[in-house]
């Protein structure tokens, strides 16, 4: 069933310049973005730097208004009706990046989940401490951690403070905005399990957003590509990482070294070429062409639209147009 | 023939002094690199592979000590050497680059000056029309389009994996023995990183430098490097042939490092992982520093340091369970 509906959603950052802040373009970051999440299931959102992941997973926690598009969580639209914010946020919640900076550095951990607990429901001060010291017995912490302050944490513990924050209240819906990257493997192995234990125990779906494609693969049941702003394919984990149609898709996975030396050699001969150009002047057709080696003169003119080419498989790619 | 090694590096201890104590955090480290050969630091978060990257650079923090040990870049001490002598090796005979290409260039100055200055510092060339081209020359080495336009443009105008490039360029212009590359590609998207550890890999094979890669992903020192080094609490737990480490893991740490990280190539269904945190690096324990995480631990472990051994050729790892008896 599905949880969280995102249809054709548009993000422009106006650039404004000069004493009047006078409009002068825009950051297409998002430009029409639709995808689905089920209920219980993994959706990851991949891309690199600059391709408006990031821009997505803001708008679906109602932290930035999109420009156009909507975003329907459990059949209601999400922006329609402020007053539904409170509801919307004990269904939602979010794990980020830097567990240090997302976790208020004066505050003990006790009272670090204590809080959405005590804005969404009115229990007193033992039955809080009870739910706290299950939720950190749940993400793998010790009683004792709850007297502590952020600073005295490792990475890998305060992280798990701000999943144990996130699920305190039993959302439906988790938003992982890069949940690892910032931790050594060992210890990012020790989370991507507590995550998928989490997930099975608590019914829970997530959003995550990663730009590592391993990471991803070893989590989710959906991934989507995002290319400057645009989904370019969309498709099952399995399906994706056996048939990449997209040709960025290709080159993403065959750039990703491995520690494996067989697979290395087939990786020297992929091809990566230039930059990723600016979300500014996106360039006009296909935004990959020139980047692609497959890059025709249609692929210059004109946008390819996203097509299921396969059974639930999707892709945004002029190459698979024809069939 | 050790003496023709572009480097080779000898019980190297290092401690840094801090209000907390004195960390320990090179402890007894031995290697050298081969002329054109690329060799790897691997390891986590606190096991001194930046330290000892630091130390042959020979820009370490005011508060690292070097205790013992000697570093040989082309057969001479740097130990030895006098700060004026020092700055003759250092940007010359060895060259470095960092993680954040934006944080290592002055902002208030365009590539041109910026690279300029290096070549009138260290070869003391003087003549203007000389220094542009050797600036424009190593611009085009490391395949930057426009080379003309990049020489003017200031640190900010170029996107991250161009200013890498601008770096890799800089650290050429002295023809260097050695390269230290410190996670040059951590701060990279991945396929940006995928072109940056290629130009690495065609200026070693065109020019025959040797390369020092610091990292903490297995898979980016599979991809560039011949050896790896394995670093942890800062000692050497294993050193060997790439494709070796790789395919037969010895250490107890480097199989649950190499399992501990997810795959694109096959879906697995439960990760490995190392348990346990890092050594407190203030007191060493007596024996081997891995133990508290090792699951093949047994009596010896705790009572003797191990020493590194040649299993294979050219393939050494410091753990008791390899001892012949």
């Amino acid at each position: 069933m599905s949880l969280l509906e995102v249809s054709h959603l548009v993000k422009y950052f106006p650039i404004r310049k000069g004493l009047f802040g006078k409009i002068v373009g825009y950051v297409k970051a998002v430009d029409d973005v639709s995808f689905r999440i089920n209920e219980n299931e993994v959706f990851a959102l991949v891309g690199e730097s600059g391709s408006g992941k990031t821009t997505v997973a803001k708008c679906i926690l109602r932290l930035i208004k999109p420009t156009s598009g909507k975003i329907i969580f459990m059949n209601k639209d999400i922006f329609e009706d402020d007053r539904e914010s409170k509801w919307y946020h004990k269904n939602v919640q979010a794990v980020f990046q830097n567990p240090f900076l997302s976790l208020n550095p004066r505050m003990r951990v006790r009272d670090i989940i204590a809080e959405p607990l005590k804005t969404h429901y009115k229990i007193s001060d033992d039955e809080v401490d009870k739910i706290v010291y299950e939720t950190l017995e749940k993400v793998g912490l010790a009683k004792t951690f709850a007297k502590k302050y952020p600073h005295e944490l490792s990475g890998g513990q305060a992280q798990r403070v701000a999943i144990a924050r996130a699920i305190v209240i039993k959302p439906k819906l988790v938003v992982l905005d890069e949940p690892t990257s910032a931790l050594d493997v060992s210890v990012q192995a020790q989370i991507l399990n507590l995550l998928v234990d989490l997930k099975e125990e608590f019914k829970l779906s997530y959003l995550i957003i990663s730009h590592d494609l391993s990471v991803v693969r070893y989590i989710s049941d959906w991934i989507a590509v995002m290319y400057l702003g645009k989904i370019v394919e969309l498709a099952k984990t399995e399906e994706l990482f056996e048939k990449p149609l997209h040709p960025y898709t290709q080159t993403l996975l065959s750039s990703i070294p491995e520690p494996d030396p067989e697979s290395m050699k087939l990786k020297k001969e992929a091809v990566v070429i230039g930059e990723p150009p600016s979300a500014i002047n996106p360039p006009t057709g296909c935004r990959y062409n020139p980047r692609c080696v497959y890059a025709s003169r249609m692929c210059r003119d004109r946008e390819p639209p996203l097509i299921e080419y396969e059974k639930e498989h999707w892709v945004a790619c002029w190459l698979y147009y024809k069939k | 023939m050790s003496k023709t090694k572009p480097l080779v590096v000898e019980n190297l201890t290092i401690h840094y002094y801090t209000v907390d104590g004195v960390i320990k955090a090179v402890r007894d480290v031995s290697f050298d690199v081969e002329r054109g050969e690329a060799v790897c630091l691997v390891g986590e978060s606190g096991s001194g592979k930046s330290t000892i990257g630091l130390a042959i650079a020979g820009i370490l923090p005011e508060n690292a000590r070097i205790i013992n040990g000697k570093i040989l870049v082309d057969g001479i001490n740097i130990l030895e050497l006098s700060e004026r002598e020092l700055e003759k090796i250092r940007g010359r005979e060895v060259s470095m680059i960092f993680q954040d290409p934006a944080a290592s260039f002055n902002p208030l100055f365009t590539v041109g000056q910026l690279l300029s200055d290096i070549i009138r510092y260290k070869l003391g060339i003087e003549d203007k029309e000389e220094l542009r081209k050797r600036v424009i020359e190593a611009l085009k080495i490391v395949a930057l389009p426009d080379p003309e336009r990049i020489f003017n443009s200031y640190p900010h105008e170029l996107s991250g994996g161009m200013l890498q490039r601008v770096a890799i360029a800089a650290a050429l212009l002295t023809n260097p023995k050695i390269f230290i590359a410190d996670e040059p590609t951590t701060m990279l998207d991945v396929t940006l990183q995928f072109q940056i550890l290629n130009l690495l890999q065609a200026i070693r094979r065109k020019f025959n430098i040797a390369i020092l890669f610091i990292t903490h992903n297995l898979g980016v020192a599979a991809m560039i490097c011949d050896r790896i080094i394995v670093i942890y609490a800062g000692t050497i737990v294993e050193i060997g042939p790439t494709n070796d480490i790789l395919r037969n893991p010895l250490h107890p740490y480097t199989k649950k490092l190499i399992e501990s990280i997810p795959r694109t190539s096959a879906k697995i269904s439960r990760l490995k992982y190392l348990a346990g945190s890092l050594h407190d690096l203030r007191e060493i324990p007596r024996g081997c520093i891995f133990r508290p995480r090792c699951d093949e631990a047994f009596e010896m472990c705790e009572i003797e340091t191990p020493k590194l051994i040649e299993i294979k050729p050219r393939h050494h790892v410091a753990c008791h369970k390899y001892r012949v008896k």
